[in-house]
This record gives C-alpha cells, structure tokens and sequence, in this order.
C-alpha cells in the first residue's frame, strides 16, 4: 500500500474564527459553533452564499443532540453539498480538514467550513471532570469501577507510569514539556495560562494520578474554533493568508490489551505520519515546528516519537534544555498548546498549525517557516491524524 | 452471586460466581489459541466465536499502576492505587497492587483474594520476591 506523492496542494485553509473562549458556561455548543461559523467566513473574506459544505466535529463530552446537523437550520444553509458529524473523538479535528480536503480537490464542495465546538464545563460541572475515559479491558461491566479507576488521568497516567519506566525517564522531562507551552503560551493573545512557570512549580503542582500531575493535564475552556478549507486555485478567500495542504495520514488501532500489544507507549502516530510524509513527499527531517496534540504532557513525547522527529524511548533527550520552546531547535505547540493554551481538543492544534503555516501568528511566527505538522489524537491514543502544511502553494 | 456491590451486574453471572469462588475465569480462542479478556464474546485476533473458559492462575507483572490522590466519587478515599496487571496467561486486567509495597512495572505478582468481600474488590495482587515470596511490609 503505497500513498500517492502529490505535485500540488490537496486543499488550502483560508480563514479562522472562533466563539469566545470561556472558563464559565456562557451558551450551548450549538451557539458557539455558529458564532465561530461566522467568524471564520468572513475572516477568509468569503459571504455565507460562498460555504457550500459544513463538517462539524463534535465532542463525547456532551450529549450529541447539543452538536447535531440542526446548526444548519440556526445558520440558514440551503443547498449544501458537503456535510456531516464526526464523532471519533479528538482526532476529528484533524480529520474534518482533511475529508473536507478531498472534498474539495474531488469538486464535492468549493469552500468546506469545519467547526469544532465544546462545553466541558457546565454550571455544575467542573472542565476536568467532563473527561471520563473507559478503560473496559475486561468487558464485564463494573470490574473497573471497583478498582476506581475514573477519568481520562487514569488512563494518561497509566500511560505514562510506564513509558517512565520503561525508559528511565523522570518527572523533568514532563515538566520541559509543560514549561515550553507555557512559554509559548504567554505570547498568544489566545492562551490561559501565561504566568510563568519554573520546573520547581511544575514539580510542586498538584498530584492527581501519581505520576500525573495539575501541570501535566491540559486546560479545559468552553469555547468554539472554525476553519475555511477550499480548492487550492479556487473561490475561497485569502484575505488573511492561506495555508497550504500538502499531506494528509491516519493511524488507528483497537486498544487490545493482551499478548505484547504495547498500548501505553508505542502508537499509529507513527502510521498517521509515514502515510502524510509519503504523500507531501517529505521526511520528518524536513519539518520545521509542529503542533502536536498535547492533552497531556505525555501525549507531546509520544506524538514527537510517533511522527519520527525522534526514536521511541529518545523524547527524554529530545525535548530537553527548551528545545520545544521558544528559541529551541525545534518550535512545538507555539501557541501554548492544549497544556497552557486552551483545549479546544483537536481544533487547538489545528488553529495555531493554520496561523503559523499562513504567517499570522504575529509574536509567536516562527521564522524558519518552511513545511509544518498538525496532528489530534483520539481515545486512549487509539485513533490518529496529520496534516503537512506549507505557506507554499507550489513546491 | 452475593449483593453487596452495586457494580455488578446481572449480565456474566457465570463470571462473578468465579470470582466468589476465588477464580478469575478468562476466554482462550479454542481456533488460534489466543486468551482473551473475561468478557470476550469472539476472538478478535481470528474472529472465531469458539471460545472457551480457562481460570488464571494468578500470576502475573505489574504492566503500570497510578495512585489517585483525588476521589472521583464517593466510592474512594485517596490516596489509593489502582494497577494495570498482565497476567501470565496475557490478558492485562484493572486492579490494585496490595501490602503497601512501591510495585514497579514488570514485578512479579500473585493474586491475593481478599477474605472480606464486602471491604472493597475481592481481587487485588502482590507484588513477590525473587523466591516467590510474597514481599511483606
């Protein structure tokens, strides 16, 4: 199975717009992805007549009817090509661009807009607790219950219990993770949580799962982002900058959790990457900075070694003395991530790869702009996807 | 099958009157022979349906543990850990590492059957020595 290297752009996207982010219930999901809507088409320059398709990505932290297709009949769509609900989890956000993406190089639809929009917190409902995680391996209903096992911590701290000791790696090495985001965090006007952070608070931070920790877990907002994807040479609008898709890739598995089947550290990022660098006809090596699904810190070493910026074991070493944050060798998450940023799932990588890739991320622009990687993560780092993108539309 | 834990339920009785026997049951594939997870209905490595029932023997290795120090309902008090064991057989299940040991991934483990059913989950492991001791506190 080989993946077609391409000799132009897929797709571009051409426009970002969010809701307003929040840590109160401030309106419904359903709200906040049409303010988002909104804002996305006319920050690509484009008139509501111009959006032929609608791809909503919708979050397992509400029940589906707060998300449904009715967001057509608030915006007044008629006559829509292209449209549908992905409920895969947090890889969507990724995954959205990218079926919009072929859509638009298929002529399905000229100007796709996909909307991720969330409401983890409720007024009596705390973010973090919006995140409950299954960890069913027996398939007997309430064995893990009894053991308490609960929320998306357990799992992410199982995760990374092991690649700890697997790889001899100890509590600093999650804490350069966390302190490059908060770097990069306090020069978006986008991001949360911008005051300083040393390793000594990363370290004192409080224990949730042990060995996860407060600093380790991303931070939930409510909130609402939109991208524009359209045709490379067609109608969609650059008003603001493109940014060009050159390779798209997902890797998925089932979580089987028996024989050697090495679930906690070892994922189809890996997959997900060879697939889109086949096909933008490039290798890690050629990849400038990077916005990688970082819910928790865990998941940025993971995603550096899924997508083969280093071997597996090697994200000790290669994130260490701020390589990740601004200045360092290789630029990741440099809006602060899901970590210090928002988590806005994988709508939060995708809005900054964009910003970046199209020179508008203003005091946090990355200089050496050259190819870039987008990537979202879904269930226990089951299910992932990948974009490559450029500022270039030719190569 | 006795009451006392809301968590149970009526579905996989066969199961939960093995556990009330001290016996985890587990699921081989009698086509490829692959142990699957008690609650395997078909294989999902050969898709055979021909399943059949074997009891662990309840040795194990600790594949990675937590230790909350937060209650996610009123069912827990923390600290408390909860671990991911692989038993010998293959299949890793949800439990706890008891006897107050530090349990690190790959040390060996037993079953311990609680005698107490009522006091928490009947089935917890500890971790044992290089002379297949258990390791006391």
């Amino acid at each position: 199975m080989t993946s077609k290297r391409v000799d132009k752009p897929i797709a571009k996207i051409c426009g970002l717009g969010f809701a307003e982010l929040s840590r109160e219930y401030l309106k419904s999901q359903k709200a906040l992805a049409c303010d988002a809507i909104i804002a996305a088409v006319a920050d690509a320059g484009l008139q509501k007549s111009d959006i032929d398709g609608v791809v909503i990505n919708r979050s397992d932290t509400n029940p589906s009817d707060d998300l449904p297709l009715r967001l057509f009949d608030d915006l007044g769509f008629r006559d829509l090509t292209f449209g549908n609900v992905l409920a895969s989890q947090a890889a969507c956000g990724v995954q959205m661009i990218q079926y919009a993406a072929m859509a638009v190089a298929n002529g399905m639809a000229e100007n796709v807009v996909c909307v991720f929009a969330d409401t983890p917190i409720l007024p009596k409902r705390r973010g973090g607790d919006a995140y409950a995680i299954d960890l069913a391996l027996t398939n007997i209903p309430g064995w893990e219950r009894q053991y308490g096992l609960y929320g998306a911590v357990g799992a992410y701290g199982l995760a990374m219990r092991r690649y700890m000791e697997l790889f001899g790696v100890g509590a600093e090495t999650f804490g350069e993770v966390a302190l490059a985001a908060r770097q990069w965090a306090r020069r978006s006007p986008l991001a949360f949580q911008t005051k300083p952070m040393s390793m000594d608070d990363y370290l004192n931070s409080k224990l949730i799962a042990d060995p996860l920790r407060m600093f380790d877990c991303a931070f939930p907002v409510n909130g609402a982002g939109a991208v524009i994807v359209s045709a490379p040479e067609g109608g969609g609008g650059e008003r603001n900058g493109a940014a060009f898709i050159w390779g798209m890739g997902q890797g998925h598995r089932g979580y089987l959790a028996y024989s050697d089947y090495e679930n906690e550290t070892d994922t189809p990022a890996r997959v997900a990457g060879k697939k889109a660098y086949r096909m933008a006809g490039i290798s890690a090596r050629d990849i400038d900075h990077a916005q990688i699904y970082d819910a928790f810190t865990v998941t940025t070493l993971l995603g550096l070694e899924g997508y083969g910026f280093c071997e597996r074991g090697e994200g000790k070493d290669f994130v260490a003395d701020g390589a990740l944050a601004p200045g360092g060798r290789f630029p990741v998450n440099t809006g602060g991530g899901q970590l210090s940023g928002y988590y806005l799932q994988g709508m939060t990588q995708v809005s900054e790869g964009y910003l970046q890739a199209a020179n508008r991320a203003g005091d946090r622009q990355i200089g050496n702009n050259g190819w870039s990687l987008v990537t979202a993560q879904g269930g226990r780092m089951d299910y992932h996807a990948c974009l490559v993108l450029s500022p270039e539309k030719v190569r | 099958m006795t009451e006392e834990r809301f968590f149970r339920d009526e579905q996989n009785i066969a199961f939960w009157e093995g556990v009330a026997r001290n016996e985890l049951r587990l699921k081989k594939c009698s086509v490829c022979g692959v142990v699957l997870a008690p609650g395997a209905t078909f294989c999902s490595e050969c898709w055979s349906s021909e399943l059949t029932e074997m009891k662990a023997s309840g040795y194990g290795k600790v594949h990675s543990f937590v230790v909350y120090h937060r209650a996610f309902s009123e069912n827990e008090t923390p600290p408390y850990g909860v671990a991911l064991i692989a038993l010998e057989e293959g299949p890793r299940i949800v439990s706890a590492v008891t006897g107050g040991v530090t349990a690190h991934v790959g040390d060996d483990v037993e079953a311990v059957w609680s005698v107490a059913p009522t006091e928490g989950p009947t089935l917890s492991f500890s971790v044992v020595n290089e002379a297949g001791w258990k390791r006391e506190d």
